[in-house]
């Protein structure tokens, strides 16, 4: 408990909750976000609605799936946006070597950085909660279903933070470490989809029955994998996508924290020759 | 308190520093100085454990700046040549987020900040935002940073660059205190008469290597005619001339004609004068008034770097 209490107080994190708090930003993104999610969800609702009068039964479930897609794709074009800053912008600011030279590790700074931007996110997530509970109310979703949704947009956001502080340890500038990590979001949005489809043509051709990679594929594509286990027509795979997903993007996640640590520390033992030009 | 041993750093084909011995005792201020690109920051930044050497090593209190970084933050306060701060915290929290960092408890935390605002003057701004602060305030709030921790060495990186003239003054009231508190201190700068007062020893630094190292007074005596003296006489200035032209260790002669008033380039110590105060007397010169006058550090260091074929200016 202690433990936890003393974790909270890390310099990092209280420094970032304060500055954020303090940003007129911050509010106005809540409530754009919230408005954004709301408004579309409820188009989605009045849609889905419409379209299911005669299939009464179906209606719930639509909508859960509509509300987790959309608030994933939501969250993949905002995640980048908070974190993708966060070290370049010390660089940028010319605050980072002097938080260099105090003890926090370059792992407290990355790990406080990453948290302090996951926080805000998840306040996002949390303030979105009533959307769900209303449409929980509908039913046509297990809580199962339910608790597995949410897993999936917790492992996506860890994912996604992970990936813009990376580019923002990498990159010198913002802008720069921005625009590369909505790329790799692309990537990883689209990628595996342009993957999958060559595979299936590749698995015709040469007429092959094993399925394990069309469906490692399914796996890691956020979408795909948040789709196969909220409708039940996929219970047929050997692996569930599902499973994928939540088990290689934390080791991915993972992978990114490491790397960002090892590339913030000045003294890395071999100098990687980055282009570390200063200012003239 | 530092000691470097042959210290090297190469940033891809340019040599930024070359095989620097540097020594700096305990309870000193060290100037460090040298024209643009002679390699100041690059030493400072590989003994405030951001930049690791190419070869060499370098040590701070006996701990090796690359293998022990960690205990060498410990006991170092950096303040960069630019640097920034956090727009949207107040003076008080900004310190207080540093303090936090090297763990400082926050029971411990207020006396100290009051303290350090204190000490930089900046008692009064202590509830405002760092983004209202001018340009000389966030130095000296940055200057209170590197302290938080009470460091035993304080690695300051042009301080003074950007301030008025009269911020410039009081920033060196806060150094004479520091230097009183018993803290060893390198500064770096390329304005020398700045540093004159302040340091016990400097450094020259040109093109990455240290071409002069020692006592303020030491560096100065070095350097040839480097000690002027002003001698006034009632008349008879040919005669001085003659006199003087006889002297092996003078090196130069300037003659105001109309003011009596001659300017005389020395090579040598008082005993020098002495001798030759003595021998203008002797042979009957009614000189009424020899005085050594103060060189100025910039001199000696122009004709330093100018000698060593450097690229200053
Ligand atoms: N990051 C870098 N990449 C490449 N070269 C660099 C880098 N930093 C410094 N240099 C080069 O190293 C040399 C020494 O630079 P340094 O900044 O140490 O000089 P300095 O004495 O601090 O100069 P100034 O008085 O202008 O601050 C210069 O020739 C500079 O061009
Ligand atoms: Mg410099």
């Amino acid at each position: 408990m202690t433990q936890w209490l003393r974790f909270w107080q890390h310099p990092i994190l209280d420094k970032e909750f304060r500055e954020r708090m303090r940003k007129r930003g911050t509010f106005w993104g809540i409530t754009i976000y919230l408005s954004v999610i709301g408004l579309i969800a409820l188009t989605y609702f009045f849609l889905a609605s419409e379209m299911a009068s005669s299939v009464v039964s179906g209606v719930g479930e639509y909508l859960i799936i509509g509300l987790f897609v959309i608030q994933l794709i939501t969250l993949a074009l905002v995640v980048p946006g908070v974190t993708a800053g966060v070290i370049s912008g010390e660089r940028e600011r010319q605050t980072l070597s002097i938080l260099l030279t105090t003890p926090l590790s370059s792992s407290g700074i990355v790990i406080g950085k990453w948290l302090s931007s996951l926080s805000y996110i998840l306040l996002l997530v949390i303030s979105s909660l009533p959307l769900y509970a209303i449409v929980y109310l509908y039913g046509g979703i297990s809580p199962s279903q339910l608790i597995k949704g949410f897993v999936h947009l917790f492992v996506s956001i860890l994912f996604l933070g992970s990936l813009g502080i990376f580019a923002s340890v990498v990159f010198k500038r913002t802008v720069v470490s921005t625009v590369v990590t909505y790329l790799a979001v692309a990537v990883v949005g689209i990628g595996s989809v342009i993957l999958f489809g060559f595979w299936e043509v590749f698995k015709n051709i040469n007429s092959i029955k094993n399925d394990l990679v069309s469906e490692i594929l399914m796996g890691l594509n956020p979408l795909i994998s948040l789709l196969t286990f909220l409708i039940d027509d996929f219970d047929h795979l050997s692996i569930q996508p599902y499973a994928v997903y939540v088990t290689v993007y934390p080791c991915l996640t993972l992978l990114m924290l490491l790397l960002s640590i090892y590339f913030l520390s000045p003294l890395r033992w071999k100098m990687w020759s980055w282009p570390s030009r200063k200012k003239a | 308190m530092i000691r470097t041993e042959q210290l090297t750093k190469k940033y891809r084909k340019v040599e930024a520093l070359k095989n620097l011995n540097l020594s700096i005792p305990r309870e000193s201020v060290f100037g460090f100085i040298g024209p643009n690109g002679a390699g100041k920051s690059t030493t400072m930044l590989i003994l405030a454990t951001l930049l690791k050497p190419t070869s060499g090593r370098a040590w701070i209190d006996g701990l090796d700046v690359v293998k022990q970084a960690d205990e060498v933050r410990r006991i170092i306060g950096y303040m960069p040549d630019f640097f920034g701060v956090y727009d949207n915290l107040t003076a008080a929290e900004y310190l207080s987020f540093y303090a936090s960092s090297y763990g400082i408890p926050r029971h411990r935390q207020k006396a100290i900040i009051n303290d350090l605002l204190e000490l930089v003057n900046l008692t009064e701004k202590r509830d405002l935002y760092v983004d209202g602060l001018s340009r000389g305030m966030k130095q000296r709030l940055g200057l209170a940073r590197a302290l938080v921790h009470d460091p035993q060495l304080l690695i300051l990186d042009e301080p003074a660059s950007g301030l008025d003239p009269r911020a410039r003054i009081e920033f060196r009231e806060i150094l004479k205190e520091l230097r009183a508190m018993g803290k060893t201190v390198m500064i770096s700068s390329h304005i020398l008469p700045e540093l004159m007062g302040l340091c016990d020893a400097i450094g020259i630094m040109e093109q990455g290597e240290l071409v002069a190292q020692g006592d303020v007074e030491e560096i100065n005596a070095r350097f040839k005619g480097n000690r002027m003296i002003e001698i006034h006489v009632i008349d008879q200035l040919e005669k001085v001339v003659r006199v003087l032209e006889g002297e092996q260790k003078v090196t130069s002669i300037q003659v105001d004609e109309s003011r009596r008033l001659l300017k005389v380039g020395l090579n040598g110590d008082e005993h020098l004068q002495v001798s030759l105060l003595s021998r203008l007397v002797a042979e009957g010169i009614p000189v009424f008034r020899f005085e050594e006058i103060a060189v100025d550090l910039e001199d000696v260091f122009l004709k330093l770097t100018s000698e060593t074929g450097g690229e200053s200016n």
